[in-house]
């Protein structure tokens, strides 16, 4: 799992401190909107939600596929 | 290709750093040359610092140069690109850093103080625990002897902010709230005077930002840190003195400082704004740009000038390089680019609203799909856009 720490935010982004110290911009529009200075936001893989998109999608295209 | 990046979210600064070891390695190089050239010549050089090379320190102070530095104070607003750094060195050769840059810029901080001269810094001030202010405040702390270091008493939970509370720790120092009422003794000849924060809390760490007063003789400098027009409007609000020939522009010329009333009452001849070239969050801000231009003020900014310099005799100021232009942060231009590449996108889908139709010789319908079944009997498909086509019956089975 990837945490970042919101350092400051600077017109439309999140300055967030990678964990080696690394600075990167990333778009405000990202972030939970309650997200504020000093929070840890955490990137991860949502497993459930990517296997059930997954499925939908698979349903949807056995609906239009001819073959 | 930046604006590619920003639409992903996500910038990274490896071009900086590119550019950091790229200007260090010139800096090394313009070190030697000029040890050459001194060598050459047996005489001091003492050449203002080219605007062409920023990032570049002068080179070692000379003998001769302390004694005609006394009476002097220089303030350096360092070039460390989008973050503040500010060497001040008083009459009596006291030494004071106001931040450190960005984590990526310690050792450019390191390196600029020591081509100044600097052993100890007497008074290390972190204006608020952003990275931009005290990224390389870690590697300053471990280089130098450090007297007092003051920063707002508020946490942040960055690694960059505990790496500076480590180093602060294993050197066995402590640290003083800086706040408004504190004034620093270090040099008998000027006064040095803490005008904020004035709250215990805010909700923005830019807020806490240490405001710092110097006055020397005649002439005085205010250094904003990132200070917003909350705490300006507590500044104004406390009566404090707040005049001031040179303004150290609060949070790089964002439109969240810099208030016209504040403005008025520091009544600066000059503005310093310490900015990177190009940044991504359009500072310094056009409505800041257009009051000091308004008020005639004379701007100086380290995206344009690089490092810049200030020295005051007490009755006088000096700057090291032109004054700068007006202009808003590089967002205009990107704004541009980007409203450019909508229109160019708009052109393209006008042109592709223009639907390119099929249809055969002896039909009577046109078709959207080549493909279409009813065509597949077609020898000759014949297409062209359809304000061009002949045929006005939409097909039934592929026009919908």
């Amino acid at each position: 799992m990837m945490k970042v720490i919101i350092d400051r935010f600077e017109g439309d982004f999140a300055v967030v401190e990678l964990p080696d110290k690394t600075m990167v911009n990333m778009l405000k529009i990202l972030l939970p909107s309650e997200a504020k200075e000093g929070d840890v936001i955490s990137i991860t893989v949502d497993k459930e939600e990517t296997k059930s998109r997954k499925a939908h999608i698979e349903k949807l295209m056995n609906d239009v596929w001819e073959d | 290709m930046k604006l590619l990046k920003n639409i992903f979210g996500f910038r990274t600064k490896m071009q900086h750093k590119q550019a950091i070891q790229i200007s260090k390695i010139l800096l090394c190089l313009l070190i030697s040359l000029s040890l050459i050239i001194i060598a050459a010549c047996g005489v001091s050089t003492d050449s203002p610092q080219s605007d062409s090379l920023p990032k570049s320190p002068p080179a070692q102070s000379q003998e001769g140069e302390v004694s005609s530095a006394q009476n002097q104070l220089k303030v350096h607003f360092i070039d460390v690109g989008q973050a503040d750094s500010i060497l001040i060195q008083t009459p009596e050769g006291k030494v004071m850093l106001i931040d450190a840059g960005n984590n990526e810029d310690g050792d450019f901080v390191v390196s600029y103080l020591k081509s100044q001269g600097v052993e100890k810094i007497d008074v290390l001030v972190g204006t608020h625990p952003h990275e931009d202010h005290i990224g390389g405040m870690d590697d300053v702390i471990y280089s130098f002897n450090i007297g007092k270091i003051y920063m707002p008493k508020v946490a942040s939970t960055t690694r960059t902010y505990e790496d500076v509370l480590t180093a602060i720790k294993s050197k066995n120092l402590k640290v003083s709230t800086a706040k408004a009422g504190v004034t620093i003794d270090i040099d008998p000849k000027i006064k040095i005077e803490m005008l904020a924060p004035n709250s215990e809390t805010y909700d923005d760490l830019n807020n806490y930002s240490a405001v710092i007063r110097i006055t020397y003789g005649k002439t005085a400098f205010l250094f904003e840190g990132d200070a917003e027009s909350l705490s300006e409007k507590e500044m104004l609000k406390k009566g404090y003195d707040l005049k001031a020939d040179v303004l150290k522009i609060g949070h790089h010329g964002s439109s969240s400082s810099t208030t016209s009333e504040f403005l008025a009452a520091v009544s600066p001849k000059y503005a310093v704004i310490s900015v990177g070239k190009n940044n991504d969050y359009g500072h310094p801000a056009k409505t800041t740009m257009d009051k000091l231009k308004n008020e005639n003020i004379i701007v100086y900014r380290t995206d344009e000038c690089g490092t810049i310099t200030a020295t005051s005799d007490g009755a006088n100021v000096s700057f090291n390089c032109k004054p700068g232009t007006y202009n808003s942060g590089a967002l205009s231009s990107s704004n541009s680019s980007i409203s450019s590449s909508v229109s160019n996108i708009n052109k393209s889908s006008t042109k592709s609203s223009e639907i390119t139709v099929y249809w055969t010789p002896n039909g009577k319908s046109y078709h959207y799909s080549k493909e279409c079944s009813t065509l597949s009997r077609s020898k000759t498909i014949l297409s062209g856009p359809l304000s061009k086509c002949p045929k006005s019956d939409p097909c039934d089975v592929c026009v919908h």
